[in-house]
């Protein structure tokens, strides 16, 4: 159920996008990218923490809000001394996304009792 | 009391289930917008440097191979609508006489096929079998230029040429030459040496006019060498129609009061 609600908001919030129809020319599309995958990092951490029952909302945004804005500083600083530090950005994120989700995986598989998890202690 | 419940567990910060659901929202929303598709692609890429679009762009489709199509798709058309003006011609005798006009102007203004007599003068880079090394001599005289064509062209123009093609690109209203690397865009065409330069008019002017001592062709065939440049009259040439676009954007017919 609490996935399907996850899953749900996520396709509406891509409906709704469609039917806006905005579209950001120049260089704020890529402020937009940078906004989407800031965004998919938080979501994944957040579940990664409700999964294992550490979640607080006060952390998670916080901890969204600060990300978006350092993401976008060091993006504006790149912008203006020339560094294409976007992709510096969409790669630590997309970093912390493949962890979270391996974790994430790992939990399931734990709990399902798979024989490669007996000896290891914690994720 | 039910609206506190669900208040109390919306807004309780172990709850997990809505500020995901309430980002996965807004994330939703902005991959939506940030989706490139065709129709948004070059909007979105406007501000990148122009090295990094047309990367993008070839690795999106091939630009070349869709704008020649349209090209031929293009006068297909334009042959289309002759066709379709003759037709309708022929049913009366006024139109009749606008048709006459109207394509007495499409020929002057390059959109149907010319021939007539001309000359015919090709210009080719210079290839020696001996020297192959840039090292030796000034291999920029030994190229044909962007310059060299346009100079060719106005000097065409003056000694009276009706129309002229370069590879045949008709040289009409808007016509450019563009050096681009190693081709040369005429019409924002790709061509390159051997260059093809046909022109129609009174064969002997145009012939003791482009040879000229002083004059760019001469100035070729000295610095350069004389194998770069042949000069034909030529009985009968045909001269194709200008393909490019046509559509004005900004400029109107004034009104009556303002001519």
């Amino acid at each position: 159920m609490k996935w399907l609600i996850i899953f749900l908001s996520f396709i509406s919030g891509l409906f709704i996008g469609w039917k806006l129809n905005l579209v950001f020319p120049h260089i704020g599309g890529s402020y937009i990218a940078v906004l989407s995958i800031t965004l998919l990092d938080s979501i994944v951490g957040g579940v990664k923490c409700g999964v294992v029952n550490k979640f607080s909302s006060y952390l998670f945004y916080s901890g969204f809000i600060f990300n978006v804005i350092v993401a976008y500083g060091l993006a504006w600083i790149g912008d203006n001394i020339g560094i294409d530090l976007f992709l510096s950005i969409t790669v630590i994120f997309a970093w912390r996304i493949f962890n979270n989700i391996s974790a994430l995986r790992r939990m399931y598989l734990k709990n399902k009792g798979f024989p490669f998890f007996k000896k290891e202690e914690g994720l | 009391m039910n609206s506190n419940k669900l208040y109390d567990e919306l807004f309780d910060s172990s709850n997990w289930i809505f500020p995901v659901s309430l980002l996965s929202l807004v994330s939703g929303i902005c991959i939506s917008i940030g989706w490139m598709n065709t129709d948004n692609r070059s909007k979105v890429l406007e501000k990148l440097d122009a090295e990094q679009r047309v990367r993008i762009n070839f690795g999106n489709f091939d630009l070349s191979a869709e704008y020649n199509k349209q090209l031929e798709e293009v006068k297909k058309l334009r042959e289309e609508n002759t066709k379709f003006q003759n037709a309708v011609a022929e049913k009366t005798g006024h139109a009749k006489l606008l048709n006459e006009s109207l394509q007495e102007l499409k020929m002057y203004a390059g959109f149907t096929q010319l021939e007539g007599p001309g000359v015919l003068i090709t210009l080719k880079d210079f290839v020696s079998k001996e020297r192959q090394s840039a090292l030796f001599g000034n291999i920029n005289y030994e190229i044909i230029h962007s310059s060299d064509l346009l100079d060719v062209a106005n000097l065409l123009w003056n000694a009276g040429a009706e129309a002229i093609s370069i590879n045949s690109q008709r040289i009409a209203q808007g016509s450019h030459f563009w050096c681009f690397g190693s081709t040369i865009r005429i019409n924002g065409v790709q061509t390159s040496s051997p260059f093809y330069i046909k022109a129609i008019g009174d064969p002997d002017t145009l012939f003791g006019a482009v040879l000229l001592p002083g004059e760019r062709i001469n100035q070729i065939m000295t610095l350069g060498n004389e194998d770069m440049v042949k000069v034909e009259k030529v009985d009968k040439i045909i001269i194709p129609a200008y393909s490019g676009t046509t559509i004005l954007k900004h400029a109107k017919i004034p009104d009556g009061e303002s001519l």
